[in-house]
């Protein structure tokens, strides 16, 4: 009975971290998707880009996001969306600790382009710390044990 | 142990998604009615705008100046929990992400008159300078911003205070 409860645990957990962190990312990459100039601005009050690069990753950023969000959530192609996800969570975590360790406290515009959301940053780094455990375990479900459930 | 095929096939598809984005991204913004700029020359804007920016940009030496007399109301940009570790001495804290909800209860018992002076902190930090321009279009016609505020007024060891 509790071999069973756990066996059906762990069917429904790599679907739904799937899920989950796919709509994550079509969530985040929407209103960067609507207002590229907002977006960019975030960026630079992020003072870690050359002034060249700030634009390119507005125009780009979001683009990677959906389709990483749109991969992970059909389950198409997960080693590479998985890869990525791993990737842009952690280098956004990164930034999140290099900013706040020099003390700079900009708002964060992962989720939106309004400079009004309220930026504190410890909420942010447990925000995507929560989120980095998510994709860390669908990159051992996918590259390390990968069972029957992962393509 | 990651199978190398695996790590063949994870590169491909890494390689076809950043393709297809890039290229998503760029047609999408040659397309779209609000598109930017692939590269913009920031800083170059920043020091055009102070140029021709209605004199908005004080000097530390005139700031300090006018603290001096009492005669200007220092406004600190920064989020509160900022302005809580350390301030300009008198300064009002009035976070630029919050302007509208907090201009009332802050703006009310300044009158338009008053020199103000806003302040954040870091040279690219435009919170000043957006509030400074936020103050001005709401009437205060006298509103200037103190470029790296925080820091170059800890540099030179300027009265400070912090809230307990």
């Amino acid at each position: 009975m509790k071999d069973k409860i756990i066996q059906n645990i762990s069917l429904y957990l790599y679907p739904g971290a799937r899920i989950v962190l796919g709509l994550v990312f079509i969530y985040a990459s929407y209103d960067k998707l609507l207002h590229p100039a907002a977006f960019a601005k975030i960026i630079y009050n992020y003072q870690i880009l050359p002034n060249e690069l700030i634009n390119l990753s507005a125009i780009f950023l979001p683009w990677l996001e959906l389709a990483t969000g749109c991969l992970l959530l059909s389950g198409v192609w997960l080693p590479g969306s998985v890869f990525i996800s791993n990737v842009l969570l952690i280098l956004f975590f990164c930034v999140l600790i290099y900013n706040k360790a020099r003390g700079l406290d900009i708002s964060c515009g992962c989720f939106s382009t309004s400079s009004k959301s309220i930026s504190y940053s410890n909420l942010y780094i447990i925000r995507d710390a929560a989120f980095i455990i998510i994709a860390n375990y669908l990159f051992i479900k996918v590259f390390i044990s990968p069972t029957s459930s992962a393509k | 142990m990651i199978k190398k095929a695996l790590i063949i096939k994870t590169l491909k598809q890494v390689l076809f998604i950043v393709l297809i984005t890039l290229v998503a991204g760029f047609v999408s913004n040659l397309f779209r009615t609000d598109k930017i700029s692939f590269v913009e020359n920031r800083s170059k804007k920043i020091n055009q705008a102070k140029l021709s920016g209605n004199n908005l940009e004080i000097s530390l030496e005139e700031a300090v100046i006018l603290f001096r007399k009492n005669a200007a109301i220092f406004i600190d940009a920064r989020p509160l929990e900022e302005y809580n570790a350390g301030h300009i001495k008198d300064a009002i804290s009035f976070p630029y992400e919050e302007t509208d909800e907090k201009f009332i209860q802050v703006m009310s018992g300044i009158s338009e008159d008053n020199v103000i002076i806003t302040y954040c902190d870091g040279e690219t930090c435009e919170l000043s300078m957006d509030l400074a321009v936020f103050l001005r279009n709401t009437g205060y016609t006298k509103v200037r911003a103190l470029s790296n505020g925080w820091s170059v007024w800890q540099q030179k060891r300027l009265p400070v205070e912090t809230v307990k």
